[in-house]
């Protein structure tokens, strides 16, 4: 539902050619939207980009010299208002939510219509911001119930009740009947787990993800 | 002569060893000599000249023995060659020869240290013989003179005392790794019959199989006991891999045994648990539970333990051979993911825009008939996205056999005419990730047959996952197997993995027609209960989370139309998510 006036300027980055020559066609087709450039790479694609300054990138994520969500990274942080499209022969949502993160306007698939990616590009220019994607409801779903967070085992869940509670390694070994070492490793996977690097910064992140069970008191 | 692989060896510590030792013996020579020479008048003692050049010769013989030699040299030669020369050398002497005799410790402490006690014996005899026939040579009256206070026997003992110490310390090296060469041994052949195994791609070296047998031997040694062979999966969960699986009650006990990589002993709920773990090198691989009702003693104790370091390192190398084939297959599935992302994938994607070009130029009946076109074009992409999807992604350290089958089977039913009934059982403990790659390829294969050959509007796909046992079903309500298909590549391969991985395919019509795929581990195939088919399908995703409290997500809001209501998985650009 774009309400350009004026011509949109479309930079085509894809290292296949026969895909660029279909996608400006149709954006050809379009009338109102013009590819002002063509890249088969990250390097010409920064090139261009520069010297060109689009409305709209669109770009693939498998290119010889990187990618496109990097690249998407890279152009995101200069250019707020820039539109850019990914577009993808890869599936599956964490190629979305990668899309997503990094900050672009759309995601399509290469098997969808070139229509499809015409549509994407004007939405991308109307709303650089706002991000579209087919499925893309299905795909927060399923990230919504994917379990999440560190998996501690029991005995790390029960020298991680000890650590709250202040106990010192010496202290945790003889209450658990546990040698000093075992007990030293038990906390070393700990902080691995809930990604600390102390005592305190591992007792916040417990409490944080509810591992602390004030009901577990023995 | 052959090129000579020079062993990588410092030529200088040995050679300023010997050269040290004949210094001093020609220096303390000379200083007698000199002493004498103040004192006593001529025929006692040593000029400086009379001590240098049997000093120089030595020190030839020394260089030459410092020399690093090719390996296939036995070293006895060089150590004999040695002991030799230098006897004739220092028996030529005379006299002054017996300030040099403790040079021919050297060579003789070298004989008996690298070859032996016999051969030390030889280098000693020939020493003795070799100085004593230099000596008879060279003047017959000097043996009388040498022989004052008994000096030769006792050189000829220290001879052959020398190389008998080197000899004694040489058993004493090995005594400490007596059985390092038979381990080598033992690992030389298992790495031929990997070898063997790996170009066969079966799989002998299977460690349930070697698991089992582990966990028999132990209760062949210890008749009372209850063994089971314990490895730590993704998660850090511990998995059985002999079966049945550990009581609750040993949980801590087998993770004290792993985190601390020693034996432990515990008593807990009326039974006593030993964990050993098993170890290659510093690293535990795997654990032995040994569960009796009254404890081991320490004898017991320790015939498990002789037991485990026997067959310990076979496991441990069955356990590695599975991830190296796990890893060089991915490896190769990449590769060809890559492949046909980069090359059929695209050229068709291209192809599906040209088409795009050519219905937009033409006339309503033409436009129609290219669509029809593009709407397969569209969908073999399609499929090719969804391979190379499958190609790159598997089950790992993060994402579980449900969680992969879960995905797996939305995607299909969001980019398919297919509706999909997932209803997952899965235990938060995971099953050996070799054995979960294997399932989720048999699912994977068994969901596209139906897609692509059933013509089926339903599946149901069921999976039960209770580590160590895990029960799937593949059901459709499609057109069922035709003649022919039942050995089919597809099914050849699903057979392959199950066999692999010890577990019970069945391929075969479903309850109401269409097909039925049933895979079984660790439990045999049990019969389908037509249930899902009775009821209206609810899809119930059973996932746990950190709290290990189960949360049920019902999907299906439509009881009365078994057709999936699409809203969920089929919605256009028309959503926003404003970042």
């Amino acid at each position: 539902m774009t309400s350009a006036t004026a011509n949109l300027r479309v930079v085509l980055v894809d290292d296949h050619q026969l895909i660029r020559e279909g996608l400006r066609r149709a954006f050809d087709r379009a009338g109102d939207i013009e590819v002002v450039g063509e890249a088969a790479s990250v390097a010409d694609a920064l090139n261009a980009l520069e010297r060109l300054r689009p409305d709209v990138l669109v770009t693939d994520v498998r290119l010889p010299d990187g990618d496109g969500i990097t690249l998407t990274t890279q152009v995101r942080a200069n250019n707020p208002a820039m539109g850019i499209v990914v577009l993808t022969m890869y599936a599956g949502d964490e190629q979305v939510f990668a899309a997503l993160d990094a900050g672009a306007s759309g995601f399509v698939g290469k098997d969808a219509p070139a229509e499809e990616v015409v549509a994407a590009a004007r939405h991308a220019a109307a709303n650089p911001r706002a991000f579209t994607a087919r499925d893309l409801a299905g795909a927060m779903q399923r990230r919504m119930s994917a379990p999440a967070g560190p998996k501690l085992s029991p005995r790390e869940r029960e020298v991680l009740d000890l650590l709250v509670d202040g106990l010192a390694i010496a202290q945790i070994a003889r209450r658990l009947y546990i040698s000093e070492s075992t007990a030293k490793t038990h906390v070393a996977n700990i902080y691995e787990k809930l990604g600390a690097g102390n005592r305190a910064q591992a007792v916040m992140a417990a409490v944080r993800l509810g591992l602390v069970d004030d009901a577990k008191r023995r | 002569m052959a090129v000579l692989e020079l062993r990588v060896k410092s030529i200088f510590l040995p050679l300023v060893i010997r050269a040290g030792i004949i210094l001093i013996f020609a220096s303390t020579a000379v200083a007698l000599g000199i002493v004498a020479d103040g004192s006593r008048g001529e025929g006692q003692g040593v000029s400086p000249r009379e001590a240098v050049i049997p000093a120089l010769m030595l020190f030839c013989v020394a260089a030459l023995a410092s020399l690093p030699l090719p390996r296939a040299v036995p070293p006895i030669i060089p150590a004999l060659a040695e002991t030799l020369s230098a006897s004739v050398i220092i028996g030529g002497m005379g006299t002054s020869g017996l300030l040099f005799l403790p040079y021919l410790t050297i060579p003789l402490f070298i004989a008996g240290l690298s070859t032996g006690l016999v051969a030390g014996l030889a280098a000693a005899a020939t020493a003795t013989v070799a100085f004593g026939g230099t000596i008879i040579t060279s003047n017959e009256n000097r043996i009388d003179e040498l022989n004052r206070n008994n000096a030769l026997l006792a050189w000829v003992f220290i001879l052959v005392a020398v190389p008998a110490v080197g000899a004694w310390i040489r058993r004493l090296r090995s005594d400490v790794a007596p059985d390092s060469e038979p381990a080598y041994a033992d690992a030389h052949r298992l790495l031929s019959e990997l070898h063997v195994v790996a170009r066969q791609l079966s799989l002998g070296l299977d460690p349930r199989t070697l698991a089992t047998a582990l966990a028999e031997d132990i209760s062949a040694v210890v008749p009372q006991a209850d063994a089971v062979v314990l490895v730590r999966s993704t998660g850090g969960r511990f998995v059985s891999l002999s079966g049945h699986e550990p009581p609750e009650a040993a949980e801590l006990t087998i993770e004290d045994a792993w985190v601390s990589a020693q034996p432990v002993k515990r008593e807990a709920s009326g039974r006593s648990f030993a964990a050993i773990p098993v170890l290659m090198g510093e690293r535990v691989v795997a654990l032995v539970l040994v569960i009796t009702a009254t404890g081991l003693d320490a004898a017991s104790l320790r015939s498990c333990r002789t037991v485990i370091e026997q067959s310990g390192p076979r496991l441990a190398s069955a356990m590695l051979f599975d991830d190296v084939r796990r890893l060089a297959t991915t490896d190769e599935r990449m590769r060809l993911a890559r492949e046909i992302h980069d090359g059929i994938a695209q050229d068709l994607a291209s192809v599906g825009y040209a088409l795009d070009d050519i219905r937009q130029n033409s006339d309503p009946t033409v436009a129609k008939q290219v669509m029809t076109v593009r709407e397969q074009l569209q969908a073999m992409v399609a499929d090719l996205r969804m391979s190379i999807f499958d190609l790159r992604h598997g089950v790992n350290d993060t994402v579980g056999l449900g969680a992969a089958l879960s995905e797996h089977a939305q995607r299909i039913a969001a980019q398919s005419d297919l509706a999909i009934h997932l209803s997952m059982d899965e235990s938060p403990k995971r099953l050996p990730i070799t054995v979960e790659v294997e399932l989720l390829r048999i699912v994977q294969e068994a969901i596209t047959n139906v897609r692509r050959h059933a013509q089926a509007t339903n599946l149901w796909l069921t999976v039960t996952v209770e580590p160590p046992r895990a029960h799937i079903t593949v059901i459709d309500d499609g057109r069922g197997l035709k003649p022919g298909r039942a050995d089919s590549f597809g099914i050849q391969g699903m057979r392959e993995r199950a066999r692999r991985i010890g577990a019970n395919l069945h391929v075969g019509p479903g309850p109401e027609g269409g097909t039925l795929v049933e895979v079984g581990l660790g439990t045999e195939t049990a019969a389908f209960e037509p249930r899902h088919l009775a009821r209206p399908a609810v899809t119930r995703v059973a996932l746990t989370d950190p709290h290990g409290i189960p949360t049920i997500s019902p999907v299906s809001p439509h009881p009365h139309n078994t057709r999936r209501s699409r809203t969920a998985s089929h919605v256009r650009a028309d959503q926003e998510v404003t970042n």
